[in-house]
């Protein structure tokens, strides 16, 4: 259950950022979270509803975005999606990946009351 | 209270209430908070001439025992600090205190991973004088731990053979992010159908990179292979910082 070490770590941000900008409410967070990531949506969502209860973020909605998994291939240099961390290069077999994305965890966007 | 947003603006009854939503943009990354810090321990490591490694793996495959065998074998040409990571007890500090006194044990309770503000406290109480080398043995679990940054020069993933050759399949993430992978166990090797080949072609697919080592430290076959990857690991870092 790391997603509350996960979910916490997003709840930190978003009151320095309250605070910081002098925001009246966050009504949503947007989360994007890599196709590789080791990040369970449900059981950040969980996590979310359990840890915002009777806080200042009780009704901000949580809206978490899947980044595919997209790579470069470094033998070939096909840029493809990839199904997992071990699915070989769709044209020549190689298993040498550029990740260029799919392992991201990042807040991208806020909607906010100012 | 508006029904519209929920916000408490008393006059939005009276019809000149406003909204002012603001949509913002960021990149602000989750866990930048313990990646910051991770980025201060490698620093403080880097100035002290400390190599840091940081082992990933399922319970019960044989780090602290690696452990101790290093202890015993290099513990009189380098010195060595200590990081348990458990969920409960001081089973392993314990272990590894017959060797050295420079052991801290952190109980995560129930968390499932160490993060790199752990790491910084235990240094609190670790004599960093003169250090060679920084172990840190992480929670036993192949999941979260190769999610949180240390501070660390490497991470190095331990797979025993009684736990199959397809692990590595099957938990890719600690596998992927580590850069040296240890097949413990290997006496063991005639008792359980454990494929070798098969096990470093499925690591070799998640990290064509990866440097292998087989050993037992019951036989202590392989164990010079080891002993010699963390000299050599001690010479370029030396060299380099």
């Amino acid at each position: 259950m790391h997603e509350v070490s996960i979910c916490k770590a997003i709840l930190d941000l978003l009151a320095k950022k309250k605070a910081e900008k002098n925001y009246s409410k966050i009504y949503s967070v947007t989360v994007e979270v890599g196709e590789f990531q080791l990040v369970v949506k449900e059981a950040l969502s969980l996590a979310f509803e359990v840890l915002t209860k009777e806080t200042e973020f009780e009704k901000t909605k949580l809206v978490q975005k899947i980044v595919p998994a997209l790579a470069v291939c470094k033998d070939c240099g096909e840029k493809q999606e990839r199904q997992n961390l071990y699915s070989e290069c769709k044209k020549c077999g190689s298993f040498s990946f550029e990740m260029l994305s799919g392992m991201e965890l990042k807040i991208s966007k806020m909607e906010v009351e100012t | 209270m508006c029904k519209t947003c929920g916000c408490e603006d008393k006059n939005f009854a009276v019809g000149n209430h406003e909204h002012h939503h603001e949509e913002i943009l960021s990149e602000e990354k989750v866990l930048d908070f313990n990646d910051k810090l991770a980025e201060e321990n490698a620093k403080f490591f880097r100035q002290k001439n400390i190599l840091c490694f940081n082992f990933l793996s399922s319970p019960g495959s044989g780090k602290t025992t690696l452990l101790e065998a290093t202890l015993r074998e290099l513990g009189n040409y380098f010195k060595f600090g200590l990081v348990e990571g458990d969920q409960q007890t001081d089973f392993d500090a314990q272990r590894l205190k017959k060797f050295t006194g420079n052991v801290v044990q952190i109980n995560t309770n129930k968390g499932c991973h160490l993060d790199a503000h752990q790491v910084q406290h235990a240094l609190d109480n670790l004599d960093l004088e003169n250090l060679d080398f920084l172990l840190v043995e992480n929670v036993g679990n192949l999941v979260c731990p190769s999610m949180f940054e240390l501070g660390e020069q490497k991470k190095i993933v331990i797979l025993s053979v009684t736990e199959g050759d397809d692990k590595p399949l099957k938990y890719p993430n600690a596998f992927f992010e580590s850069e040296l992978a240890i097949i413990s166990k290997t006496d063991l090797l005639p008792y359980v159908d454990f494929n070798v080949y098969k096990c470093i072609e499925f690591i070799k697919r998640i990290n064509p990179k990866m440097e292998i080592i087989l050993l037992s430290t019951k036989s202590m076959e392989g164990f010079d292979d080891w002993k010699d990857w963390l000299i050599e690991q001690k010479q370029n870092f030396t060299n380099k910082f």
